[in-house]
């Protein structure tokens, strides 16, 4: 029965030293978890324009019920999980773990939850389009500028025009809940067929 | 439930007590030690009649612990956990439900507002009102009614209207705006926010441009 294994689950003895930094990856999973749920919430609301994404972020704060407290808990649980994951690459590093033979594949993983743990804060911070999130917006699109040869051209795709405005709010809506979720998933599987393997510990 | 009770001799350390309790634990058995108003005791649940009373017992004892209709510390534990756990899902469903069920739409401001009578109008020149959250004015300037939103496009702060300069000026950043709103001079990006003012019958209507 289904039911069993939650019960065995539930009763498999824990480790009582080092839990936290055995567990941090799958902190990072319960987070990850969180983000998609009070985004999924969030998403009922949000008005990716221009005019309407501060509007509707006012209105998300002032009168939906519990509407401040979804925003913070995404708000927080985001934030959480940069950090949960910057531990894990900062303690692959001092383990060592990107040697040995699955180091590189290891390694690798790493760095992809990383950058687009970090790519999700980038546009999730531009997402309120206030006066913080328009130059944080114009730094990153900057910054996609400097990459050698493609910079130019991922840029305009970034900001849908030759300079950040109102189309870049839709584009980094976009990226934020449609893109890089699915991205997200892919590299959860993948790192759940490395894990199976044993390859990832 | 028969239950075996071991009285302890008074010199035994609490090592040693351990010592007797990793033993029975390691043939799978629910001991556990306990203090009674005499002295320290081990309390074995069901012990098999072949139990070889270790040394540093004094004297042993069994009793009969019904066991229907009594739940076990585990047990308790595990109900209140459930319903821990249970109430903790149930409120965070209904916190959800609550958010989801909100109608964005009815906190929108409505598309128009009756502001002033228009004799009123003719008398003062100006009337401010609010479009929702957002304060606004309405001025008569000539026979032409001009309805505008006094928050400055620079940073938020409130223009005032100055009936002498026939402008709106706003007093952070040294900026102003002609009647209708466009940049005059100053740091603004774009013109006020502009409304549509009707005189219908003898009262002035202020309505929401229609959106492009």
């Amino acid at each position: 029965m289904r039911l069993a294994a939650v019960r065995t689950w539930l009763d498999s003895p824990v480790a009582v030293h080092g839990t936290f930094v055995r567990d941090i990856r799958r902190l990072a999973v319960f987070l990850f978890c969180v983000e998609i749920v009070t985004g999924a919430l969030l998403a009922l609301y949000y008005r990716p324009s221009p005019e309407g994404a501060y509007q509707s972020l006012a209105v998300l704060n002032n009168n939906v019920p519990f509407g401040w407290y979804v925003r913070s808990l995404h708000l927080a649980a985001g934030h959480g999980l940069v950090f949960v994951v910057g531990l894990w690459a900062i303690r692959a590093f001092f383990q060592r773990r990107f040697l040995g033979p699955a180091g590189a594949q290891r390694w690798s993983l790493i760095a992809g939850f990383s950058m687009i743990t970090v790519a999700f804060l980038l546009t999730g911070e531009a997402l309120p389009w206030n006066q913080q999130a328009y130059w944080s917006t114009v730094v990153t699109s900057n910054l996609v500028e400097d990459v050698p040869l493609v910079g130019h051209r991922l840029a305009t795709l970034f900001r849908g025009g030759p300079a950040v405005g109102g189309a870049t709010v839709v584009r980094i809506y976009a990226i934020h809940a449609l893109l890089l979720p699915w991205v997200a998933f892919a590299l959860l599987a993948v790192a759940q067929r490395y894990r199976r393997r044993g390859a990832l510990s | 439930m028969r239950t075996a009770i071991w009285t302890l001799e008074p010199r035994l350390t609490r090592g040693e007590i351990d010592a007797i309790l990793s033993t029975l634990h390691e043939r799978g058995l629910a001991a556990e030690s306990r203090e009674f108003e005499w002295g320290w005791a081990v309390v074995i649940d069901a012990p098999p009649d072949d139990l070889v009373v270790p040394p540093g017992v004094a004297r042993t004892a069994t009793a009969d612990v019904p066991t229907t209709g009594v739940m076990t510390r585990r047990a308790v534990l595990e109900a209140f956990a459930l319903g821990v756990g249970v109430a903790a899902v149930a409120a965070a469903c209904g916190v959800a439900g609550a958010f989801a069920s909100s109608t964005p739409d009815a906190h929108d401001t409505p598309d128009e507002i009756d502001v002033a009578s228009m004799p009123e109008l003719r008398a003062t020149g100006s009337k401010r009102f609010s479009f929702g959250r957002e304060p606004c004015i309405v001025v008569l300037k000539g026979d032409r009614l001009h309805a505008v939103s006094l928050v400055c496009t620079h940073l938020g702060c409130l223009v005032e209207w100055s009936r002498e300069g026939r402008q709106f000026v706003c007093p952070c950043h040294r900026a102003a705006f002609d009647v209708e709103g466009r940049v005059l001079y100053g740091p603004p990006p774009r013109a006020l926010t502009n409304y549509d003012a009707v005189v219908r019958g003898d009262r002035v209507v202020v309505r929401r441009k229609a959106r492009a």
